[in-house]
């Protein structure tokens, strides 16, 4: 009896041991890590193969813009809304794995907000209508308010096409989150390189490159986005699907890495009404070589993620 | 049978506080959701905000990018410990690359190499601005910055979990509108 109670009470620990690994490991997942020291490094000294990788250090938390911020800013530069550009809503039967499911959620998220920022109401509800049917496939249907496509119609009906875009942001917004609660961040971070990818995907193809101008400094940019993509899925890489999706990054970041840095002194200053202004630092610019290669392989890579070749 | 359950609740009493504390940082989730918005002002949710659970006195350290014309708001805020609210530290650094050249004597012999060097410049500190607790801005190219955040250790009475640690939710608010567009050329 003794011998069986003894065995019980190893079990029990080792249940009890079981839920507090679980507990600790699901706890980190999503505690913002500090490094209990807020002296800040004044300085690094980096060699000269400074261009030559992305630093990501673990103990911070890296970020990444959503598409709709993407593409809030990308209608204000007199670009045209391409509908040929979008991933098919057809092709939506070809993604059978969760993987294809989580990259071409992302995909069709980055489309959605696409055709909400331009005001391509009709796109914009069938697409709606296509995340959520992925949304469906991946388990995260508890996301989407069945209201929404009302609101969706009533705004469209309406011609109102902010309200759209709003809706457009929150259905985006409330996938997140809701991957973040049940601590999927695998998947949501296989959703970010998606829609990172389709944001990029249209944004060099939506028009012709012309060195210098404003598109060209905005897809140079996403450099910085790439960065903390980077940094975001550096979490997860102990997953072999988003480890497997790192890789397939690494063309594209040679690309980056060959942009042209300069580098200006930093000026901060304050407005009369206590907002501030950023000046200075670095800009990014790419040549035309430099960005056909990106577009060659941006094009390579989301072809194969929305043909399900991946 | 006894010893067995006696010896059940030592272990559950001793494990506990971990669990607690796990599950504090669980409970933590979206906690920004309840920061105070400036919808009113125009802005909008940012998803580059986050939520996490801290010891008083912690530290943490957030890096989002920042679109070039656009305004942002950065605010911090703590339901569940109100005694935070008023008294978070942070500052917005950004991490400045430069090229320089240098002498380096290799072999005895003098070369000229190309050193990169990288400060860490801060751009705004709270605690030199009377502890603001929001920070508006805008930058003129679109930029990577980083958030760090200090949890003050405030005195008065606090919430203990089990472990006698006292955990804050704390939600980083972020949130951006267009910016005003200004030069001659725009």
């Amino acid at each position: 009896m003794k011998y069986k109670n003894n065995k019980m009470f190893s079990k029990l620990i080792t249940v009890v041991l079981c839920l507090v690994i679980f507990a600790c490991n699901n706890a980190n997942k999503e505690t913002i890590d500090g490094d209990n020291n807020d002296e800040l490094d004044t300085s690094q000294v980096i060699n000269e193969e400074i261009n030559t990788s992305i630093v990501i250090d673990q103990n911070i938390n890296y970020q990444v813009p959503t598409p709709n911020e993407l593409f809030s800013i990308i209608k204000d530069l007199e670009v045209t809304f391409d509908a040929s550009l979008l991933n098919s809503t057809e092709n939506n039967d070809k993604y059978t794995n969760s993987l294809l499911q989580a990259l071409n959620f992302g995909v069709y998220s980055a489309d959605l907000a696409f055709t909400a920022s331009f005001g391509a109401s009709n796109e914009a509800l069938k697409y709606f209508g296509t995340v959520k049917d992925i949304g469906d496939k991946l388990n995260v249907s508890n996301a989407f308010d069945q209201t929404v496509f009302h609101r969706i119609e009533a705004n469209i009906e309406n011609n109102n096409i902010d309200s759209l875009f709003t809706i457009s942001n929150e259905t985006y917004f409330s996938a997140y989150s809701y991957l973040e609660d049940n601590d999927r961040g695998a998947t949501l971070s296989l959703i970010i390189f998606g829609g990172w990818i389709e944001g990029l995907y249209i944004m060099t193809n939506i028009e012709k490159h012309t060195e210098g101008s404003e598109l060209s400094y905005r897809i140079s940019d996403q450099k910085f986005t790439y960065e903390n993509l980077i940094g975001f899925m550096a979490k997860y890489q102990d997953d072999e699907l988003v480890s497997d999706m790192m890789s397939e990054l690494s063309e594209l970041e040679e690309v980056f890495l060959s942009f042209e840095q300069t580098e200006e002194d930093i000026v901060t200053t304050e407005t009369d009404e206590g907002k501030y202004n950023f000046d200075g630092g670095v800009t990014l610019k790419m040549n035309k070589e430099q960005f056909n290669l990106l577009k060659e392989k941006i094009n390579e890579l989301r072809t194969s993620i929305v043909e399900a070749t991946i | 049978m006894f010893k067995l359950l006696k010896k059940s609740i030592i272990a559950l009493f001793i494990l506990s506080p971990i669990i607690f504390i796990a599950q504090n940082q669980k409970e933590c989730y979206n906690t920004v959701k309840y920061c105070h918005q400036a919808k009113r002002q125009g802005y909008i949710y940012n998803m580059q905000s986050e939520s996490g659970a801290f010891v008083q006195g912690d530290t943490a350290e957030i890096t989002i990018i920042v679109y070039r014309n656009m305004e942002y708001r950065i605010s911090l805020c703590s339901p569940s410990h109100s005694e935070l609210n008023g008294n978070f530290e942070f500052k917005i650094v950004e991490n400045i690359t430069k090229g320089e050249w240098q002498e380096v004597v290799k072999d005895g012999e003098t070369k000229r190499k190309r050193i990169y060097i990288t400060n860490e410049v801060i751009r705004y500190d709270n605690t030199e601005d009377e502890n603001n607790q929001e920070f508006i801005f805008q930058s003129n190219k679109t930029r990577k910055i980083s958030v760090k955040i200090y949890i003050p250790e405030m005195s008065g009475e606090e919430n203990y979990d089990l472990s006698g640690a006292s955990y804050s939710c704390v939600g980083l608010l972020i949130e951006h509108q267009k910016g005003v567009v200004t030069g001659f050329n725009r």
